[in-house]
């Protein structure tokens, strides 16, 4: 029987590491509403602020802080960048989604070599951004992880301040009608170039924070620029029928939450299978998504 | 006088092919075009599973790695001659592949590409850690070599078989794209409402052409385990997946020789820009990297495309067109349905 | 009479719309059908319904006596229905003999090895489709373009391929969903031509379509569709007159 606490301490960390892979997934979201494609090279997002900030840091000689709000700025002008050089001269030359696909995924290993050339592929201490992450906080007697509380109230700030830039601003209204269709946002007299930006932007951001929420779990490690993290953070826009913002949030904890109890009642060996198994799944059964409120109904 | 030319060439290039391994005194660079053999009979089933029929996977290496293991299981742990393991490893992927057609039957584009990418992450997952039966990651060793009387395959031998197995494979391709199967394939590629209206099966079309590019994964990795003796899950991550449908992509994915060009030409390229100094050993995968992104936002119809202008445009008697793709509906490919393969 | 397709109460719901509402009809065989109505009257839904294009939410289909409801579309062209989309869908990767070949792929015998080897047996099966393919493009005027792209073709032509691919699944009941869409009468008199030649050798047709004059020419029977529903049916001269068929037109002389 396992005991309640360990339940309880199970469920924090599932649900946390969970909200991280739904802001992944929103990345995904974000940009598919704009422009119908899937980024493969975002996976590799999270890997680059995590890697960007700890330079910064250890060689550059800024501030944590400072370091990590620079770090992720520039994996934000790196989503720019990814339009321009990537995207559009691909829909330019006549390629598809697959040359997308594949071009994007090049980029991925691009990175991870990259990375792997500059720093080695040993992991590295990730500098104390949230001081002592795995110190425990008590609350009636359970004790969690710091590092799941900074997840956790992080990712929930990040949702306020996105329902609020969504639904309260004039850009969030520019993105909601781009999202529904181009072509109306258009006719409607809204910059969808200007909107693409702002998406393109917004995936590689919310992504590169992701990585640094993941800092203190996974530490300096090319490992979260590989195919598994990626997926997950795919599997919670999956979750959501890739429109629904919220809908991968949700999703995120709950493949988080289930991978933590497969964790503890099946095999941690076998944790990534389970999830993967459970997105086929998912996919097969509901292809439009669990959690998914925004998608016009039939 | 064209047409001396191009006798010249053809034979020529037979010749070179032929001879090449005799002369070739370094076995390394032997053993990294053996390497690219096996690379273009995967990725020439990576073209026909997407050039020809439409559908996508990244979790090829998946495929790769159950022709691989159970080959050389079979093998080393059940005795059984090499030759029929490597059978063996042919059909456990096969059966995989068709197992892994049915999502496609409901599922298309990127949700298809997530359900291989789950796949491949899953077998890789079983490789690693299934230590009785694999190894785990420290590997698996002592996989018998392919014998011919008694007597272990050489390099040259292993690059003449790799080779006639590979020409097999084209020539299957070239022989179902011009028969009623291909033609089932290619017009559920380009809409499978009216191919259905024509009597033709969608479902059935997917499932040959998943099990087809299975087939080819499955033998190009159970002709591995026994070229290298040893096995690891290294070579069967996800990125090699995106690799093959890179080499794919850059190769044409509308062309029969699409997947010989990129499986080779991106297995020996990298090899000889491969710089020899400390920390920069893998600085060649950059440059497969970036010489697929270039390639596709350069030249998205890939190498045969660009080959095959070239070439009519070098002999452009009678018989070209005929010699080139044995299909007068060649240049229509590129262009129709740009956007419908993976869509 | 021999009835050759009979749908009963057929019905089809999109979420909550009724797009088509217990739908009766009868197909008699050696005949010509028609099948008009307004815009969104759910004809295009109907010929999708019996041709296994989209599953029907009620009511049953029958072909030649059997229930062909619930099989899917390619079975139910392999039983002998053919048809044409409204807006034309030909192969175009496939060249013009290529796309009529798509539908002879029943006919063929060879098996995998047979075409993996390429066996006579393969080689000589594949000449003696091909001219049956090259036969019924010259009926159709377009045996001069075997081996070009249907892109190539004007669209009065793309038309007539689209046709001709129907029929090389040699169907007993042929759908035509609105073949003479989109043309003038110069262009549209062609496909009338072999329509008529199509009722003389017996094919039974439904015909989907807006164009009156060309409904007149060929028509036996006429069902009329309103808002998924059957308003009125008979011989052509006596659904013109019909009062609610000429309300469903709002005003009717537009159209009649």
């Amino acid at each position: 029987m396992v005991e309640l606490t360990r339940l309880v301490q199970n469920l924090v960390a599932g649900v946390s590491v969970g909200l991280v892979y739904g802001l992944m997934g929103l990345g995904v979201v974000f940009l598919w509403q704009s422009i119908n494609r899937i980024n493969f090279a975002n996976i590799s997002s999270a890997m680059l602020s995590v890697y960007l900030f700890f330079a910064l840091h250890t060689f550059g000689g800024l501030p944590m802080g400072a370091a990590a709000v620079v770090a992720v700025l520039l994996v934000g002008v790196y989503g720019l960048g990814l339009r321009y050089f990537l995207y559009e001269p691909i829909t330019k030359g006549g390629g598809a989604r697959l040359e997308f696909v594949v071009a994007t995924l090049m980029l991925t290993v691009f990175w991870l070599t990259a990375i792997i050339s500059i720093f080695g592929g040993m992991p590295m201490r990730f500098p104390p951004l949230f001081g002592d992450a795995t110190r425990l906080v008590r609350f009636f007697g359970i004790g969690v992880r710091a590092i799941y509380l900074y997840m956790i109230v992080a990712v929930v700030v990040l949702m306020i301040a996105l329902r609020f830039l969504l639904r309260g601003t004039l850009i969030g209204k520019m993105l909601r009608a781009t999202a529904q269709s181009r072509e109306t946002a258009q006719l409607m007299g809204i910059n969808v170039n200007v909107t693409t930006n702002i998406a393109f932007v917004m995936a590689t951001t919310v992504v590169g924070i992701a990585g640094l929420l993941l800092g203190p779990i996974f530490h300096v490690n090319i490992q979260l620029g590989g195919g598994a993290i990626g997926i997950k953070g795919f599997a919670a826009a999956v979750m959501a029928g890739l429109t629904d913002p919220f809908g991968a949030i949700l999703g995120g904890i709950v493949l988080g939450a289930m991978e933590n109890f497969s964790t503890l009642f099946i095999s941690s060996v076998y944790r990534d299978s389970i999830s993967f198994a459970i997105i086929v799944i998912v996919l097969v059964a509901r292809p439009k998504g669990i959690f998914n409120w925004s998608s016009k109904k039939e | 006088m064209r047409k001396k030319l191009r006798l010249v060439m053809i034979i020529g290039f037979f010749v070179l092919v032929l001879v090449y391994p005799l002369q070739e005194l370094n076995e390394y660079r032997l053993f990294v075009v053996n390497r690219g053999l096996l690379h273009a009979i995967l990725a020439s089933g990576l073209v026909f599973l997407t050039g020809f029929a439409g559908q996508i996977s990244l979790g090829q290496a998946g495929f790769y790695a159950l022709g691989a293991y159970t080959s050389a299981i079979m093998a080393r742990d059940a005795g059984i001659p090499v030759p029929l393991s490597v059978i063996s490893g042919v059909a456990v992927a096969t059966v995989a592949g068709l197992i892994v057609s049915v999502p496609s039957f409901k599922l298309k584009a990127f949700f298809l590409s997530l359900v291989t990418i789950a796949f491949g992450l899953i077998v890789h997952q079983f490789a690693s850690n299934l230590h009785g039966l694999t190894g785990g990651p420290s590997g698996y060793f002592g996989v018998p070599p392919l014998q011919l009387g008694g007597a272990r395959f050489t390099s040259n031998m292993h690059y003449y078989l790799f080779l006639v197995l590979l020409v097999a494979t084209v020539v299957t391709m070239y022989n179902i794209k011009r028969s009623y199967l291909g033609r089932a394939m290619f017009a559920v590629n380009d809409d499978d409402v009216a191919a259905e209206a024509c009597g033709v099966s969608s479902k059935r079309a997917k499932v040959f052409a998943f099990g087809f590019s299975a087939a080819l994964a499955g033998l190009a990795g159970a002709l591995l385990a026994h070229f290298m003796g040893y096995l690891t899950p290294e070579p069967f991550e996800f990125f090699d997946s995106s690799e093959f449908v890179g080499m794919a992509v850059v190769g044409g994915l509308r062309h029969l020789w699409g997947g010989v060009i990129g499986g080779l030409g991106l297995t020996i390229l990298p090899e000889m820009l491969r710089l020899p100094y400390e920390g920069w050993e893998n600085y060649y995968l950059l440059l497969t990297a970036t010489v697929v992104m270039v390639f596709i936002v350069f030249l998205p119809r890939g190498i045969g495309d660009l080959a095959s202008r070239i070439l009519t445009w070098l002999w452009k008697s009678g018989a070209a067109s005929h010699r080139l793709e044995g299909s007068a509906s060649n240049d229509g490919h590129a262009k129709a349905g740009e956007d419908e393969h993976t869509a | 009479m021999n009835i050759l397709l009979e749908t009963k109460d057929l019905t089809k719901r999109f979420g909550g719309i009724i797009a088509n509402r217990d739908i009766s009809l009868t197909i008699e065989a050696g005949k010509t059908t028609g099948l008009i109505g307004p815009n969104g009257s759910g004809k295009t839904t109907f010929i999708n319904q019996v041709s296994g294009v989209l599953p029907s939410t009620a009511g049953k289909t029958y072909f030649q006596g059997n229930d062909i409801t619930t099989l899917s579309a390619n079975r139910i062209a392999r039983l002998g229905i053919g048809r044409t989309f409204q807006k034309i869908q030909l192969f175009e990767r496939l060249s013009v003999i290529e796309n009529v070949l798509v539908a002879r792929r029943h006919f063929y015998k060879a098996n995998v090895v047979d075409i993996v080897l390429n066996t006579r047996r393969n080689r000589r099966e594949e000449q003696a489709q091909r001219d049956y393919a090259m036969t019924l493009l010259k009926r159709f005027g377009l045996e001069s373009e075997a081996s070009n792209q249907p892109s190539a073709l004007p669209y009065g032509k793309r038309r007539a391929l689209e046709i001709a691919r129907a029929l090389a699944l040699e169907p007993k009941l042929i759908l035509l969903d609105e073949p003479a869409a989109g043309m003038a009468i110069e262009e549209y008199s062609g496909i009338l031509s072999i329509m008529e030649q199509l009722k003389e050798e017996g094919i039974t047709m439904l015909l989907v379509e807006h164009t009156m004059e060309f409904i007149r020419r060929v028509v036996d029977w006429v069902y009329v569709l309103n808002f998924g529903e059957v308003i009125s049916q008979g011989g052509f001269r006596d659904v013109e007159k019909d009062d609610a068929v000429i309300k469903a037109y709002l005003g009717g002389d537009e159209a009649l």
